[in-house]
């Protein structure tokens, strides 16, 4: 296998296979467009050609039987159904399946045999008005057309502009009626030439052949193989792979129109709106892109390996560490030199352009990440006999690459407990006075320097005592920790690992893996997790991730000797411990932000050095963050900082990485939220302060 | 002179005043305690270095919380600055052993304030603080007391446990050595002092009897550098083991 | 040298560096406060920041000041209690003088002593008021750092004013921020007066 046409074929594919993804789900609304159809017949075609190069026989058939199925479709000899779309899907699936397989450097074996045998039926229109094969839906199939009698030539010769091109002629046969299936019409093949080359059809590289003005019958097997070898997946004209790399932002192309078409009869359908910083410009590019546009944004857009970019952000992760080091150390030289201040803010200025720059190399749009959630919500809802609208929003919005990366499968996770265990059957929803279809609806916004992401449904809501009662009989909490518990507390147990309502595991969620992997995910992308819920009504999952994974801005803060740093993401405020403030309820310590906001006090000096602090004995500040008021030493200032990842420390601990201080000392980087949790678990010993003194004065 | 806190707890504080900078006369060190407000100086020191012994003591309290003073016998390193801080403050109640109140009247304080402490021992009450005056007699002088706080948990220890140490000193023998190493090397500096020093083996052995019954943080002498967790009791142990008034041989 | 007067210049020393330091404190909080809630805004209140970083250095500053004038007080208070110390030697040897039925006619070596520590004295309390004026000097220094502060905070809330569509309570920050100025100028006014009516009591004895 030729490893280089290899690394350049894998991140291809798979973009073209979700984008074929993509364009299959549309048609089940817009089974008529012929522009999607085509877009789909190209995907696989171009698969194809790759697979032929790296001499992947198996990936080339199943391809091949696909692009066939689709070749009918795009004709109009066959019309799409709903077997189709699920065989289509299927095989979507089996061709990703192969090209784990191509990554992990073998060749893929044959793709499941039931299948593709189904495919090629219903290729050969034998299944044409078949069995659904993955439930029902409606098949809005109109008679074929009759099968074309013609015979393809295909000759070389040059064009009337001078160029080497491709001419092919029909001819008349009434001996092809009875492979008319594998067959194309003249229109149609004009019509590939067309998308596939445009108006300048590159020349041949065989010129001798091209003096040739005799043209040869050719079947169109051979003339695919003639297109394949010349051209496979370098093929111009195929702008759409180009157009959806990292570094282009300009990604939305004209969906908005189709999607604005209402779904006739399927129960998932999708709607895209862009957030209001993209113009409108989007909506107004033509559906179909020249191949001169295309290879203006090829010139413009450069595809770039992620290794390097990560190498980048590294090295610009050390340099911010040094630019802090340097100001440090020129902060300490005591006497004021004019040069070196201005020398030091200037390397400041430039290392955050640079971070910036950097910053903004890795943004992709979410969109990334929300094109695998129709299929999901599809999938998932007909399996469950449920019916949902997935409406999706702010796919433009750019979050950093390492967080688009990871919340693939925790996304995937949320949708499938959220129509598993959130929305009721139609039947119930209707009994309950809501309209039989629910609503799943997927945000992304764009908040300061974060990115919101929401899952929130109509469904049922989550009873919180329903989750009390599982998590003690799972073991998760004892019943003395449940009774402590907050209504809010009691929802966020769904988090806790080795909880899963479900008592039957089901194929959709309920694995006992779910929940408290996504929390972990979005703590290790330094992101926050909420949950709201409202009985009845619904609930809604939100994630908030800082808008770079780059740079992290932190507060120092000294524990006695010790210095650790906090993310500033967590910081509400910084307050003075006042003693008449600190209260007791229900065995913790709370303290009284403002008249009516009371909050649990974390110590630090008792969760890191098993030593409460002692207020009035040392010096104590307070760090207010959302869950607890985090009780330091002293807070010493700020800084930005690049976090290390540790992987020497147990799962369970209160950091989420080191960092390097301008004093150029490791820092552990402290997580808030963590410190807050373990307070709530263990309540009562957690936080005790020695107010004794007052009392014996 | 520099001053450290020995002890916080809000409104109640210790502090060591430590590191003498007139090398000529022998190193002391003056303790305070401070409670909601008011405060007392034990073994205020002598009038040579009254001076800086003031100005580092205003640092940590301000004069005009001063309401009495603590002298633990007679002699002038310990009691000789009466009539400055006299001077200073005449509404001072100063608590002498009642042995020696003539005596040290002679260091020039004819009309301060003098308040007796019986052989037997008492107490004082400091900010709503009892402080218990422990007798120490024979440990050096033949009137001697020392000051306990059971609430800090500090005794203060006047000449037991004194060490002659260096300009530059630490106020405390390593607190963080849990070999005993540093107390080790420490008490090689305190071995003389006792053995000169303290005349009787009999009051000593007394001492250490009701001593080890209190319970004890730090112990603070008036010389050298505090004791502080287990080499409180490494310094018992030693004591005890020591035979004392042999100096001279 | 009126020792009370300067036992009520020695508190009023303290309660001022206590006030100080507790203001200043504040105002270091107060500083990364607002600078917390810049960085949680992203590049929204940038112009903010760069006030709120100037108000932190400009705390950073009055700090170093306000130790500056704790090293000035120590030797002040030293130098009086030196003096204090010196009256005592200069008072005995007075009363030995006038209890002697002769005056001190018959021992000139007791007048001359008498004498020296007169002029010691003397120099002690003009080295005194020396170390009093360059006292003084650092309290200036530090009203002047705080005048700066003063400036520093009122850019802040034109600042606050023109980023106030954000919602981040810049406004409330600015306020608070003022108000710890104001403490420690306050505080610093009262000692300025406290060591002047010393130094005008001692330059006009001299």
């Amino acid at each position: 296998m030729d490893m280089e046409i290899l690394q350049d074929y894998l991140p291809e594919a798979r973009e073209l296979l979700e984008k074929a993804q993509d364009d299959t789900l549309r048609l089940e609304s817009d089974p008529n467009n012929d522009e999607v159809l085509a877009s789909v017949f190209r995907a696989f075609h171009t698969l194809k050609g790759g697979a032929g190069f790296l001499e992947a026989d198996h990936l080339v058939s199943w391809t091949h039987h696909l692009e066939d199925l689709l070749d009918k479709l795009r004709s109009h000899t066959l019309v799409i159904n709903g077997s189709m779309i699920d065989a289509i899907l299927r095989g979507l699936d089996v061709i990703d399946d192969m090209l784990q397989q191509l990554a992990c450097g073998e060749n893929p074996g044959p793709g499941p045999e039931e299948l593709g045998q189904l495919i090629q039926e219903l290729a050969a229109g034998k299944r044409a008005e078949g069995v659904s094969v993955n439930g029902p839906i409606e098949s809005d199939a109109t008679p074929s057309p009759p099968p074309s009698e013609s015979m393809l030539l295909v000759s070389q010769r040059p064009t009337v502009a001078g160029e080497a091109g491709l001419f092919l002629e029909r001819t008349e046969s009434a001996s092809s009626s009875e492979t008319a299936a594998d067959e194309i019409t003249d229109a149609e093949f004009e019509a590939t030439l067309d998308a596939l080359y445009g108006n300048k059809a590159p020349g041949v590289t065989n010129a001798s052949d091209s003096e040739h003005l005799n043209s040869d019958e050719i079947s169109p097997e051979e003339f695919e193989q003639v297109l394949d070898q010349m051209y496979g997946k370098q093929a111009p004209g195929y702008e759409q792979p180009a157009l959806t790399t990292p570094v282009s932002a300009k990604s939305t192309e004209s969906e908005q129109a189709a999607a604005e078409i209402a779904p006739p009869t399927q129960s998932v359908s999708t709607t895209t709106s862009p957030s209001p910083e993209v113009t409108n410009a989007s909506k107004v590019t033509p559906p179909a892109r020249s191949a001169a546009a295309a290879q203006e944004a090829a010139e413009t857009t450069l595809r770039v390996d992620a290794a390097r970019l990560d190498a980048v952000m590294n090295q610009v992760g050390e340099l911010v560490l040094l630019r802090n080091r340097l100001s440090s150390a020129i902060g300490s030289l005591g006497e004021e030199n004019e040069d070196m201040l201005r020398i030091a803010r200037e390397v400041d200025i430039t290392v955050n352009d640079i971070q910036s720059t950097v910053m903004r190399l890795r943004m992709q749009p979410c969109k990334r990440l929300f094109q695998q959630l129709p299929r999901v919500v599809r999938d998932a809802s007909r399996q469950l006999g449920k019916e949902v609208t997935l409406e999706i929003v702010g796919e433009d919005v750019e979050i950093d690459k390492a967080v688009v990366d990871a919340l693939s499968g925790p996304m995937t996770h949320l949708l499938r407990n959220s129509l598993d265990h959130g929305v009721e059957s139609p039947a119930d929803r209707q009994a309950a006075g809501k309209a039989r279809s629910a609503k799943i609806r997927v945000a992304a916004i764009h908040l300061g320097d974060k990115v919101r992401i929401e899952v929130s449904d109509d469904g049922r809501g989550i009873d919180s005592q329903f989750v009390t009662r599982k998590a003690v009989d799972k073991g998760v909490i004892t019943a003395e920790q449940a009774a402590r518990l907050s209504e809010q507390e009691a929802v966020e147990l769904i988090f806790r690992p080795g909880f899963s309502t479900n008592d039957q595991v089901t194929d959709i969620s309920g694995r006992g893996v779910g929940m408290d992997v996504v929390k972990e995910t979005v703590r290790k992308l330094r992101g926050r997790l909420d949950i709201e819920t409202k009985p009845g009504l619904g609930t809604s999952i939100s994630m908030e991730f800082p808008l770079t994974m780059a740079v992290l801005p932190v507060l120092y803060l000294r524990l006695r000797r010790e210095i650790y740093a906090l993310p500033v993401s967590s910081i509400e405020s910084l307050l003075d411990i006042q003693e008449n403030r600190i209260h007791r309820m229900s065995g913790r310590s709370v303290y009284r932000v403002d008249g009516t906001e009371v909050i649990p006090m974390v110590d630090l000096g008792r969760l890191l050095h098993d030593r409460p602090l002692r207020l009035g004995s040392e010096p104590i500040e307070g760090i207010l963050t959302e869950r607890g008021l985090i009780m330091v030493s002293e807070v010493l200032g700020n800084e930005d900082s690049v976090v290390k990842p540790i992987d020497f420390l147990a799962e369970q601990n209160w950091y989420q990485g080191a960092t390097i201080s301008g004093k150029g000392n490791v820092v552990l980087i402290l997580d808030a939220g963590a410190l807050a949790n373990h307070v709530i678990d263990h309540g009562g010993d957690s936080t005790i302060i020695n107010i004794s003194c007052k009392g014996a004065a | 002179m520099k001053a450290a806190p020995v002890f916080e707890a809000g409104s109640h504080r210790w502090w060591i005043i430590y590191d003498q900078d007139e090398h000529r006369v022998i190193d002391s060190n003056v303790y305070v305690i401070e409670s909601n407000g008011q405060s007392i100086i034990l073994d205020p020191g002598g009038f040579e270095i009254f001076p800086q012994v003031f100005a580092a003591m205003v640092e940590v309290i301000p004069p005009s919380s001063l309401k009495a003073a603590f002298v633990s016998h007679q002699d002038p390193d310990i009691a000789s600055s009466l009539p400055l801080w006299h001077a200073c403050n005449d509404k001072m109640e100063w608590y002498v052993p009642k042995l020696w109140e003539g005596f040290i009247r002679h260091y020039g304080a004819l009309n301060a304030p003098l308040q007796n402490i019986s052989d037997e021992g008492g107490d004082v009450m400091i900010g709503g603080r009892r402080l218990e005056f422990i007798p120490a007699h024979y440990l050096h002088s033949s009137a001697n007391f020392h000051v306990y706080d059971p609430e800090a948990k500090i005794l203060f220890s006047g000449d037991v446990g004194a060490a002659l140490l260096p300009p530059g000193h630490d106020a405390w023998v390593d607190r963080r050595d849990k070999t005993g190493r540093a107390f080790e090397e420490h008490i090689k500096k305190a071995k003389y002092f006792h053995e000169r020093w303290m005349p009787s083996n009999a009051a000593k052995k007394n001492w250490i009897e009701r001593v080890s019954q209190l319970d004890i943080q730090h112990l603070c002498p008036q010389h050298g550098a505090i004791y502080s967790g287990d080499n409180v009791k490494r310094f018992l142990d030693w004591f005890d083991k020591i035979n004392v008034g042999t100096g001279i041989n | 040298m009126d020792i009370q007067h300067i036992m009520r210049v020695v508190d009023a020393s303290f309660a001022a560096r206590q006030s100080i330091e507790k203001a200043l404190r504040e105002i270091d909080r107060r500083a990364l406060n607002a600078m917390v809630l810049v960085k949680r805004h992203g590049n929204a209140l940038a112009g903010y920041g760069v006030v709120a970083q100037a108000f932190r250095e400009r705390a950073a500053i009055l700090k170093t000041s306000a130790s500056h004038l704790q090293e000035s007080i120590a030797p002040l208070i030293e130098a009086y209690m030196r003096i204090l110390q010196h009256q005592r030697f200069a008072q005995s040897f007075q009363e030995m003088l006038s209890d002697s039925p002769l005056h001190g006619q018959a021992c000139p070596n007791l007048i001359s002593t008498q004498n020296t520590w007169q002029k010691i004295i003397q120099q002690e309390e003009v080295e005194a008021v020396k170390i009093l004026g360059h006292l003084l000097e650092t309290v200036q220094q530090l009203q002047e750092g705080i005048e700066e502060q003063e400036y520093v905070v009122t850019n802040g809330r034109i600042e606050a004013a023109l980023a106030e569509r954000t919602g981040a309570p810049l406004m409330r920050v600015s306020r608070d921020m003022g108000e710890a100025v104001r403490t420690v100028a306050q505080a610093i006014r009262s000692y300025r007066h406290q060591l002047e009516s010393l130094e005008h009591e001692s330059s006009t004895r001299l």
